[in-house]
């Protein structure tokens, strides 16, 4: 479980002028959720998601995290450009205390890149990097996975890999996702949430969901 | 939580709080080592130099210097003591103790990424690299003793003395390491003053200069100024009696707890209100 207790985040812009992420958002997110987050450019959902990763902190509330979160999965963050995936794969399993060699077999074998595990990762083209970088995060086992438009960039074979991986192996686990696609909504999600204006509001139909964001 | 910790903290939960210590100290060692290998990597991976380039540039400044001032004849002359080795011996500790606190800013802003594994936290970050910065300012100390005992004929008069001078600068720069990060994540202008504020203590942190040589009443001055003791232990450490010095260890690990606490709290402070 996620609970969020009457957070709110804002940033400074220039002069005294406050941007609101989220004004005093109450809210809880259980095992086994797979909640879309839909909102339009610059509405905070990367933020949100980084708060929810405990990455960044909120201005004001808590957050605290019942369950064990990946880091916020969102292009180019949380791997190094100069190292290899597989050096990438190898630091990750260090710091979470992975069998080292295993977790490199397991990202290779989810995200098949093949001989670019061994090239640097400034090298890779996007979809290569949110394959790689799913690759990572589904290797490892959260209870919750934060998803930051990591999968806009996949082919429709690695979305169908992606998604088979979440309905068998994490089947249990909850999901929390960031996409503009709403078809990945669709495919990924059973209940969406849209941020607005700091307002956070949770819809338990995806259809009306995305017809309100549409509507925005 | 991130999986592991959360596991760890469910089992840990029952044998109490120190089992509970004994594993976050644990998990950080095995952090810290993951970001000195990954350091190390990517030192490697830029060019083939990048990692020689660690020990080279210490050395390579001290010595430029230390030829400089043995050329012009700098500095007073002391019996038995070469101008130098002396130079090398202290130019080499001071420039890494410059280099700590005006590089922390920078790998703190050239790491954020890495706090979004929650296993990370900010202080690992910086303890891997001053922990790398630390192990080749050794590793240059102990080819300086070698080569002026082989060529130079003169051993190194204390070994222990001047090992724990250099693991004194270490964390004494450590300390205000932490805090000159913490200073430059929350103002631009303090990031601004910590370079002049580095030089401008040069004449204060009785580096270049025995404090035998100096005017007893500007010896007390220098002496409130923990950094002269240390560069003064491993002077003590290297020349010994040929060259007496004036330290005192107690004084100089209370100003390390002291900067360290202070840097540990100050870093916190700053930690939520960092953006990304």
């Amino acid at each position: 479980m996620i609970i969020l207790d009457g957070v709110s985040k804002y940033y400074r812009m220039r002069g005294r002028a406050q941007r609101w992420i989220l004004r005093d958002t109450t809210a809880v997110i259980r095992p086994g959720d797979r909640l879309g987050i839909l909102g339009r450019n610059g509405a905070g959902k990367s933020t949100l998601m980084r708060m929810l990763g405990g990455v960044e902190y909120p201005n004001a509330g808590r957050i605290e995290r019942r369950m064990s979160v990946s880091w916020p999965l969102a292009h180019g963050i949380g791997v190094h450009g100069a190292l290899s995936g597989a050096d990438n794969a190898r630091f990750i399993a260090r710091i979470y205390g992975r069998p080292v060699e295993e977790m490199v077999d397991a990202v290779n074998e989810f995200a098949e890149l093949g001989g670019y595990m061994d090239m640097p990762v400034h090298t890779y083209s996007a979809g290569m990097m949110s394959r790689l970088q799913l690759g990572l995060s589904l290797a490892m086992d959260f209870d919750c996975y934060l998803i930051d438009e990591a999968t806009s960039v996949g082919d429709q074979r690695f979305i169908e890999r992606t998604q088979h991986r979440l309905e068998t192996r994490l089947r249990s686990r909850a999901l929390i996702m960031v996409s503009h696609h709403s078809s990945h909504i669709r495919t990924f999600c059973r209940t969406a949430a849209i941020l607005h204006d700091g307002i956070l509001t949770f819809f338990e139909d995806l259809d009306e969901a995305i017809a309100t964001y549409e509507a925005l | 939580m991130s999986a592991t910790s959360w596991g760890e903290r469910r089992a840990a939960a029952a044998p109490g709080e120190f089992a509970r210590t004994v594993r976050g100290f644990r998990n950080q060692l095995r952090v810290v080592h993951a970001l000195i290998l990954r350091e190390m990597q990517t030192r490697f991976g830029r060019n083939q130099l990048g990692f020689l380039w660690l020990f080279l540039e210490p050395l390579m400044l001290a010595g430029a210097l230390a030829t400089l001032k043995w050329a012009m004849s700098i500095g007073d002359s002391i019996p038995g003591v070469s101008i130098f080795v002396f130079t090398l011996v202290s130019y080499l500790p001071y420039f890494t103790f410059r280099a700590i606190i005006s590089r922390a800013p920078g790998t703190l802003r050239s790491n954020m990424t890495l706090l979004y594994h929650q296993q990370i936290k900010l202080l690992d970050v910086v303890l891997a690299r001053h922990a790398l910065e630390m192990a080749a300012v050794i590793t240059v100390m102990a080819l300086i003793v070698i080569g002026v005992w082989v060529w130079g004929d003169t051993p190194p008069w204390n070994i222990p003395i001047l090992f724990t001078g250099l693991v004194l600068l270490f964390l004494l720069a450590h300390g205000l390491g932490l805090m000159a990060a913490a200073a430059a994540a929350s103002s631009e202008i303090a990031e601004r003053l910590i370079h002049p504020l580095i030089y401008l203590s040069l004449p204060l942190s009785g580096a270049l200069i025995s404090l035998h040589t100096l005017d007893p009443s500007i010896r007390e001055v220098l002496l409130w100024n923990p950094q002269a003791h240390i560069h003064e232990m491993v002077r003590e450490g290297f020349f010994g009696d040929r060259l007496p010095s004036y330290f005192h260890i107690g004084y100089v690990t209370f100003w390390v707890a002291v900067v360290n606490l202070l840097g540990l709290a100050a870093l916190r402070a700053v930690r939520p209100r960092l953006e990304f």
